[in-house]
């Protein structure tokens, strides 16, 4: 666990230390902006003549962040293939579980116990007589779907706190980086576990929320020290000096120049996020025995005798898990690249 | 720069004064007062009442937060619910059982970590660099629990070089020789599997270091003036890469802390990690609270030490 934090610790300080003028998603930024034009036209306030003979239409428009990032993974061949992979584990899993019954899966069948994999159990059966194979697919799904609703959420509330943080600065953003401070000493793997224990109704939903409520602070970090560079920049000023509201400059024009490094961010903090809830489920306290997810496959290797004589069991799932980090990885890397010119091969 | 240690100081004040209230706030959510740990079914219920007014257990949370804060100043930690025995003295071993292994861990991460970093470093897109960043890029994909796992059954159960559990003989006497040797070697397995994933960040961002250092202009510069190789290396680029990864060690204990949960688990070796998921199993929850406020604790200490050690060693950081 302390791994997986670390590892965001460390990308964010990568990520933090990309040097601003080597910022692929903010190329080209001194080249006119046609919407801009456009409002200096109609104020009228600078007669500069030439204004009136830029043609609007043809003006080179910088590429997109969301396409140099896709045009890196593309031209990433190991990149292209883990993104393949992970379309193919997903659209697998997510179309078997169509015809899966959740509730048959995890019944216990005391006739099977602990069988190795055979014609009826494609994978074997495990203490419980329940078929590993369909707790894997349904474990898998479960894991992805946790993984991507923590991702969601972590990242949202960390972007927006990071923006509201580092456009405004000053007094709010000292009170709103202590907040982040605060929250990034709490021993939260040992809260999530009492939370879970205390409490009475928790879902899917509540515990994504509970593991979101921690982890957002890398992703409101990083974006904070972004907004602070960007809000200096020549741009933002122009369009506050036109009179541009806060709200209109954030959504418009300060959040599209920050979407590649947020996607980025999204894509290793997924990584991350699927071994923390694995983690978790490992020691026991991440979803019921009823609802497996990867980590509960793993946590059954905790017993000694499954660990070493029944591998069948807990193997799968391990080298899914290694596959699933290794792909996401992959890709997130190849988008990280997009963000630094030097490094790009597109 | 004794300003900046005094400020980072009393920016941990309130730090851990929330940390308490937290903590606090989840005890009172949790089942069970202090009274469940003296519980004997006997007693009738006013009596039971009568004691809970009488230690203050009916008062504003206020009221009570400066009690159990108070008493904790005083080193009274509470009751065990489960063992009924004062928290601190169930917590007792323990806590220096995880002292010591992150105390471990950290320096395997160090001993091994930073020569793999220099060496990737050094040479790179050489063979041996290649194989280093494989190694860190496997590393970065496998969950430590997943690690210490597969450490486990091939050291400890198929080849058996290794205790599987345990954190020392329990024939031994203490304060013998022995007693000491078998510490090391029940702690060996466990800190190597928590050393060789943890150590990854490290090589990689040693290495980004040296990679960058390489190219700036007094390295050039000492080059021009007829240093060896090996000198530029030692004196120059590795002694500026190094920074980062020497600040660092504050945080790298802490979140060894933090981690070991999983370790002391599947290593079933006795520590705060253990203990915690033991207390909560058998919803002794003053333990559990204790042990939270410790780590947490223990994560504050260690984020000032690291900023401390920053500020001495790079003065930039200072001038914020």
């Amino acid at each position: 666990m302390t791994k997986d934090n670390k590892n965001l610790n460390d990308e964010n300080r990568e990520l933090n230390d990309v040097n601003p003028e080597n910022t692929g998603f903010r190329k080209d930024r001194n080249e006119a902006h046609p919407t801009d034009i456009d409002t200096h036209n109609q104020s009228g306030t600078h007669g500069i003549e030439s204004h009136d003979t830029i043609d609007v239409e043809n003006l080179p428009r910088s590429t997109p962040g969301w396409k140099v990032v896709l045009g890196e993974v593309f031209a990433d061949k190991i990149a292209l293939f883990s993104l393949i992979i992970m379309i193919a584990i997903t659209s697998y899993v997510f179309g078997l579980t169509m015809f899966l019954k959740q509730s048959e899966i995890v019944t216990v069948d005391l006739f099977s116990i602990n069988q190795a994999p055979n014609d009826e159990f494609r994978l074997g059966t495990d203490y419980g007589g329940r078929d590993i194979f369909g707790q894997l697919i349904i474990g898998t799904r479960n894991s992805l779907l946790i993984g991507v609703l923590v991702t969601a959420i972590s990242v949202s509330f960390g972007t927006a706190y990071g923006v509201i943080s580092g456009y405004f600065g000053g007094q709010i953003d000292n009170l709103m980086m202590r907040i982040v401070d605060f929250m990034m000493v709490l021993p939260f793997i040992m809260i999530i576990v009492v939370y879970v224990t205390i409490s009475p109704d928790y879902s899917i939903v509540s515990f994504s929320l509970i593991m979101s409520a921690f982890l957002w602070t890398g992703t409101a970090r990083l974006i904070r020290s972004l907004a602070i560079q960007e809000k200096e920049q020549d741009y933002i000023n122009a369009s506050k000096t036109l009179g541009s509201s806060n709200i209109k400059i954030i959504f418009t024009q300060l959040l599209p120049n920050l979407i590649g490094i947020i996607i980025v961010n999204s894509t290793l903090s997924l990584a991350a996020n699927i071994g923390i809830e694995s983690g978790l489920s490992f020691i026991g306290f991440g979803f019921p025995e009823d609802t497996p997810s990867l980590g509960t496959l793993l946590s059954y290797a905790t017993q000694t005798q499954t660990l070493r004589l029944r591998p069948w069991i807990w193997a799968p799932a391990a080298i899914l898990i290694l596959i699933l980090m290794l792909c996401v990885r992959n890709v997130g890397e190849a988008m990280r690249r997009a963000g630094d010119a030097r490094q790009r091969n597109a | 720069m004794i300003k900046f240690i005094i400020r980072r100081i009393l920016i941990s004040v309130p730090q851990i004064f929330l940390l308490s209230l937290l903590i606090f706030y989840l005890a009172s959510l949790m089942p069970g007062d202090a009274l469940s740990g003296v519980l004997d079914p006997n007693i009738p219920a006013e009596a039971l009442e009568k004691q809970r007014e009488a230690m203050g257990l009916n008062n504003p949370w206020y009221i009570q937060y400066r009690d159990w804060v108070v008493n904790m100043l005083q080193g009274d930690f509470g009751r065990s619910y489960f063992q009924q025995q004062p928290v601190l003295d169930v917590i007792g071993d323990r806590l220096m059982n995880t002292i010591w292994l992150s105390l471990f861990s950290t320096i395997l991460i160090y001993l091994i970590g930073i020569p793999l970093g220099m060496l990737s470093g050094r040479y790179n897109d050489s063979l041996l660099d290649n194989v280093i960043t494989g190694y860190t890029y496997l590393g970065f994909a496998t969950p430590s629990f997943m690690f210490g796992l597969l450490m486990v059954l091939v050291f400890g159960f198929n080849l058996a070089w290794f205790p599987t559990s345990g954190s020392v003989d329990p024939k031994l006497d203490p304060w013998t020789i022995e007693y000491f040797f078998s510490k090391v070697y029940h702690l060996i397995l466990p800190s190597l599997s928590i050393a060789l994933i943890g150590l990854v960040g490290t090589v990689q961002y040693l290495r980004g270091g040296i990679i960058e250092t390489k190219q700036k202009d007094y390295v050039t510069l000492a080059r021009a003036k007829g240093l060896s190789e090996g000198k530029v290396y030692s004196r120059h680029i590795f002694r500026n890469a190094i920074i980062p990864i020497a600040a660092f060690f504050g945080y790298e204990i802490a979140g060894l802390l933090g981690g070991s949960i999983f370790i002391e688990m599947i290593y079933a070796y006795p520590g705060m990690g253990r203990l915690f998921l033991e207390s909560i199993s058998t919803r002794d929850f003053s333990v559990a609270n204790v042990l939270m406020l410790f780590y947490g604790f223990l994560t504050i200490v260690g984020t000032l030490l690291s900023d401390i050690i920053l500020s001495i060693i790079d003065p930039r950081i200072r001038i914020k």
